[in-house]
């Protein structure tokens, strides 16, 4: 195997590569490779798709259970923990592990919805939930009032972070609704043009903890606090 | 949004430490994943195993998923394949693996977008068949079942370089077939 080897070759040499049939010293000499020549990467990146084709017909299989379980302990307790130019992710990851907490304190099952009182009448309506499927706020829209009403479930107000809510259209970046309300149930004015937004199933509504007063750059940089996708009342 | 916008986005979430985006892309994607684990391994408890393995690395490797210019499923499922058979040639002393294979694995991703339209992925399957019955068999005993030259010359009974040539040769056949 020469360093000149002409591009056809080193094409068939990266399906090789990708299927792990080389001998060990070829592979070893192949990934040499890899990082000075972004073309090879190129290719190895082509057969991979081409080959992943070839799950098409293989059967799914539902996993145990218990797998789900196991799985989400074992990313729980590293949440946020980074290898240090990160510290945000520390004490925000901090205060969710104690909310969490709180939460199933507080909530062992699940709240009725609250009956809306009048002149509030809802179209779509969130659950937002937290990983461990407590019910955090509950979210509902009235477009004839523009007024989004939140009702905060488990969420509990914290001092030393904001909560800031966000819509997350259908296919779109996430657009901040403003600041959780102190209250346990608030209404928040929302702006005519996001009717549109909002009235659209397949749409999400979020909460992440952000630094007091809220994003400073107007897009989520904290923990998914909660979130849950709106849906027709 | 399509299945393939939603897991992309689950995946965007995921990287930045969502857990509940986590258990969403589980949800939407771990039959798929858990099918091919099993596929490769053909060992329930195994391929347990093995799919823990992809949802944490996944876990650990989403803010790296967008530099290999995959969609979505074709990157979960390189890395449900490729850490299943890690765990398949872990199995015995296998001859032909090198260590520390999983790093080397990670090494790779470079910032080159190459993405393939899933149709023209589908293809592979419509030009497989156009080798002939057992030149097939082999490639997909390579990517499925994680089978080396060694493996296949024995299967096919024949010697291992005329293997690799078969394969080679094979493998320079799809590529024609592909770019027609």
């Amino acid at each position: 195997m020469t360093p000149s080897m002409p591009s056809q070759d080193d094409s068939i040499l990266a399906a090789e590569y990708v299927l792990r049939v080389l001998p060990s010293d070829e592979e070893a000499a192949f990934v040499a490779r890899l990082n000075a020549e972004p073309q090879l990467r190129a290719e190895v990146f082509g057969w991979e798709a081409r080959f992943a084709a070839l799950t098409d017909d293989v059967a799914e299989v539902m996993p145990p259970a218990h797998a789900r379980k196991a799985l989400l302990a074992r990313v729980g307790p590293d949440v946020g923990r980074s290898k240090g130019g990160r510290m945000i992710w520390g004490w925000l990851s901090g205060a969710v592990v104690a909310m969490g907490l709180a939460a199933v304190v507080l909530v062992p099952g699940l709240v009725e919805r609250t009956t809306t009182s009048g002149g509030f009448d809802p179209e779509m309506h969130a659950d937002l939930k937290t990983s461990t499927d407590v019910l955090f706020i509950q979210a509902g829209y009235d477009a004839h009032s523009g007024m989004l009403r939140i009702i905060r479930e488990a969420a509990q107000p914290q001092a030393d972070h904001s909560m800031e809510l966000w819509l997350i259209p259908k296919g779109g970046q996430p657009i901040s609704l403003g600041l959780m309300p102190d209250e346990k149930d608030a209404m928040m004015p929302m702006k005519a043009d996001m009717s549109d937004m909002m009235m659209h199933e397949g749409g999400m509504i979020a909460v992440t903890a952000e630094p007091l007063g809220g994003s400073p750059s107007g897009v989520p940089t904290g923990e998914v606090l909660a979130s849950g996708p709106l849906f027709e009342v | 949004m399509s299945a393939s916008a939603e897991i992309e986005e689950l995946i965007a979430r995921v990287a930045l430490r969502d857990k509940q985006a986590f258990a969403a892309l589980y949800d939407a994607t771990s039959r798929k994943l858990f099918g091919i684990c099993l596929r490769v391994l053909n060992n329930r408890a195994e391929a347990e195993e093995a799919l823990q393995d992809v949802f944490l690395r996944i876990w650990a490797k989403a803010d790296r998923y967008a530099v290999t210019g995959h969609s979505p499923m074709t990157w979960l499922i390189t890395v449900a394949r490729n850490l299943s058979i890690d765990r398949l040639r872990a199995r015995g002393a296998a001859t032909d693996t090198i260590e520390g294979m999983g790093e080397l694995r990670d090494a790779h991703p470079g910032p080159e977008a190459t993405a393939i339209a899933s149709s023209e992925m589908r293809r592979i399957g419509l030009c497989i068949d156009e080798l002939e019955e057992d030149r097939a068999s082999a490639v997909r005993g390579a990517y499925l079942d994680g089978e080396s030259y060694a493996d296949l010359a024995q299967k096919h009974d024949v010697p291992l370089n005329t293997m690799r040539t078969w394969l080679r040769r094979s493998l320079q056949k799809l590529k024609e077939c592909l770019s027609r």
